[in-house]
């Protein structure tokens, strides 16, 4: 087993073309497209939403997935799909983090309630992992989140980010470095 | 003595991707024999490495697809088309993605390399030739008896996760000639593999599709082709064509009056895909 996500770059581009396909039906008018890419996405869409605010998680994939049905011949194929829908969802994601903050100032609601979620299965660790990801300033979460919850490359990261390869390996190990000790801190303190 | 004068933050990351080579990793060590810190790095970045291989992506939701789906339906045409900018921006974004389009179709070669073979039959081949058997008589008995391309997708998914790109809308003018008639499962539980039948000008076409994992003997993506592996039965004029794509393997067999290139349209109308499927035709 590949000890980090397996690269998307390698063999990749049976699945870029095959994404083309689906474009081509979504900008034709086929709905089916929209959940033939939800299939690919939705997954990763979710997880990446759901780091950042897990409540609103599938809210935000409602939200990032009919943006994509309603413009998505605006992604003119220049990057990946995947960078431009994780952008959508970093957006959105904090767009209902913010009014949710918002809503809580003014006791409207309780950002400490978690509702039903599919993430939200009881495991601590994944809980702490969770509250390290949300602590990282986002120059270090970003590719952390692409990397192992988008599959994306350093080059893809890159990209995304607009920054150099370099500087995506050494936010990567700046970020996971951090995330390590406060992971290990977490488990020495639950094991106290 | 350490061999590295800085603190080797780039190598440890590649150290824990399992990505340095035998040399760079005996310099890292010798760094790490006299170095509490970058053991302690290395260590923090291990453990975090470890906890988000373990922090897997749930499955997406069945009933958010149904809804988004819905949704699209009904929004249907009124959705709002892209490139709203000017006339004089669009002619320009235009007259650029052409030029990138020559550009393109001169240099890229074609992304499809045929590969003949006249012996060897994959297990996965002669699964597909006893299907198509089966199912190329005037009324074949299927599991699904359903030509709509959607339905059949979905299906499809039920099926271990099976996948076809099955064209939905088609231009009116060919719509007559290409017709879905529903898919059967072929496989077991263990490895579902699922046979689609459509007809094409009235004569049978059956595709064949299963799990990459479960299927040998197809020819995996080159660097920058798709590999099609083509068989022709000189006596029987029947084709079968196999690739893989996205996880899965797929044979299509078709009878002696359809040219396979046609057969691919059962997936593809996208323009600049049946150019490259024109081509491709030329090496059948």
């Amino acid at each position: 087993m590949p000890p980090f996500p397996p690269s998307t770059s390698a063999g990749a581009s049976g699945d870029a073309i095959e994404e083309r396909e689906l474009l081509a039906r979504l900008r034709a008018g086929d709905p089916e497209a929209l959940g033939e890419l939800y299939d690919r996405h939705g997954a990763r869409v979710l997880a990446v939403a759901a780091r950042i605010d897990r409540d609103s998680a599938e809210d935000v994939a409602h939200e990032v997935f009919l943006k994509l049905w309603r413009h998505g011949a605006r992604f003119g194929g220049r990057a990946r799909l995947a960078t431009w829908l994780y952008r959508l969802t970093v957006n959105a994601a904090l767009d209902h983090h913010r009014q949710r903050r918002v809503r809580a100032a003014a006791g409207l609601d309780s950002l400490g309630e978690t509702s039903a979620s599919p993430f939200d299965d009881g495991d601590a660790a994944r809980l702490d992992l969770a509250a390290a990801l949300a602590e990282l300033p986002a120059r270090l979460r970003w590719p952390v989140m692409l990397r192992f919850y988008g599959g994306f490359d350093y080059g893809e990261i890159a990209r995304a980010l607009g920054c150099r390869e370099g500087t995506v390996a050494s936010r990567l190990s700046r970020a996971l470095a951090r995330l390590g000790e406060r992971l290990g801190a977490s488990a020495r303190g639950g094991r106290a | 003595m350490s061999l590295l004068r800085r603190h080797p933050r780039a190598e440890l990351l590649l150290a824990a991707e399992r990505r340095l080579d035998a040399a760079a990793r005996r310099r890292l060590d010798a760094h790490l024999t006299g170095c509490q810190r970058c053991r302690a790095e290395l260590a923090a970045i291990e453990t975090a490495a470890a906890a988000l291989r373990r922090d897997t992506v749930a499955a997406a939701p069945a009933d958010l697809r149904a809804r988004l789906v819905a949704a699209a339906r009904t929004e249907g045409a009124g959705r709002r088309r892209p490139f709203a900018a000017g006339p004089r921006l669009a002619w320009a974004g235009g007259a650029l993605v052409a030029l990138a389009a020559a550009i393109a179709v001169a240099l890229v070669p074609a992304r499809v390399r045929v590969v003949q073979a006249e012996a060897g039959e994959t297990p996965f081949e002669r699964q597909a030739l006893a299907a198509h058997s089966a199912l190329r008589g005037e009324q074949p008995a299927l599991a699904l008896a359903n030509g709509d391309a959607a339905a059949i997708r979905a299906w499809l998914r039920e099926q271990g996760g099976l996948s076809a790109s099955l064209v939905t809308r088609r231009p009116a003018a060919e719509s007559a000639r290409y017709r879905l008639l529903g898919a059967d499962a072929v496989g077991d539980a263990e490895r579902p593999v699922a046979a689609i039948a459509a007809r094409i000008d009235g004569t049978a076409v059956t595709l064949l599709v299963g799990r990459e994992r479960d299927v040998e003997g197809i020819p995996a993506w080159g660097w920058f082709a798709k590999r099609l592996l083509v068989r022709r039965d000189g006596a029987s004029g029947i084709h079968r064509l196999s690739w893989r794509n996205a996880g899965k393997a797929y044979t299509l067999v078709t009878d002696p009056g359809v040219r396979p290139e046609a057969a691919c349209q059962l997936c593809h109308v996208d323009e600049r895909r049946r150019r490259a499927i024109a081509k491709v035709a030329e090496q059948l």
